[in-house]
């Protein structure tokens, strides 16, 4: 995977010469520095939720205000 | 009555003659190519990074003379604009200031001035071309192998006009030091070494 394209190149052989030539297409391409880019603002985010976690209170728990000797 | 004859005999043969005579000589060859088939094509293989691109801004003229290639002559200019990559922050840099400065510099230009090491069997050739490439404005005395096909005739399945084709491939690396290319600067991801490939036809209608 290489950096992203706005066009791509393909190699055509012309008929009566037998030479190789390039034909560029307009097409993009997603590359490797946007999949970097999403990864970081990703892990960001991830760190921000961590960050700004409430941990839970034990009384809001599911089960919570049942008490072993009331069972 | 015999003379006459004799004399008549003579002219029709060197009517018949004449074209071959008068097309003998060097044929001067065109290589401008509107349908963008001429092309070069650069690669820098560096250890962070390769780039390939092409280019296809190809003009120029080669005389060619099928009966002695040795005297061959020429010279190939490529439009610098022409140098393309598919990364469109690439080739931003590619043109720009620092690295080809295409708006100072709008050609690169290869001028073949001696052909050695010539062999020729049947309509191909091969030699060494001793000439100068000029690249952003520096020109240096180069010496590259080349392979010459002559398609006498050829011209009319391509262009729909009578005449024949030259086709020109060669092979060669130059260093992009040499010609003030940003010398020794990231040379991790732009190779100092450039391979270029020339696959360009020539048209000479008659």
């Amino acid at each position: 995977m290489g950096w992203s394209k706005s066009t791509e190149t393909r190699t055509e052989i012309d008929e009566v010469t037998g030479l190789e030539y390039p034909v560029t297409e307009n097409k993009y391409v997603l590359g490797v520095e946007l999949l970097g880019a999403t990864l970081a603002v990703s892990g960001g985010l991830l760190g921000l939720s961590l960050a700004f976690h409430k941990p839970s209170r034990p009384d809001k728990q599911p089960g919570a205000g049942t008490s072993l000797t009331q069972l | 009555m015999k003379r006459f004859h004799k004399s008549k005999l003579a002219w029709a043969l060197a009517m018949a003659v004449a074209p071959g005579v008068l097309n003998a000589g060097p044929i001067k060859f065109d290589f401008k190519d509107p349908k963008k088939v001429n092309n070069v094509v650069f690669l820098l293989d560096a250890p962070l990074e390769s780039i390939n691109g092409t280019a296809t801004g190809v003009s120029g003229t080669v005389s060619f003379d099928p009966a002695k290639p040795a005297a061959t002559t020429g010279k190939i200019v490529l439009a610098t604009s022409s140098l393309h990559v598919d990364n469109p922050v690439m080739k931003g840099h590619l043109l720009d200031e620092e690295w080809m400065h295409a708006s100072k510099f709008p050609t690169i230009e290869f001028i073949v001035e001696k052909m050695t090491r010539v062999k020729t069997s049947g309509t191909t050739t091969t030699a060494t071309i001793a000439g100068k490439l000029t690249v952003k404005g520096v020109t240096k005395k180069v010496t590259v192998p080349v392979r010459l096909t002559y398609l006498k005739g050829l011209l009319i399945k391509r262009n729909r006009v009578p005449g024949d084709l030259l086709v020109l491939r060669s092979d060669f690396t130059i260093r992009r030091s040499d010609y003030g290319i940003n010398a020794g600067i990231k040379e991790e991801k732009v190779s100092d070494e450039i391979e270029l490939k020339l696959r360009v036809a020539g048209a000479a209608p008659h």
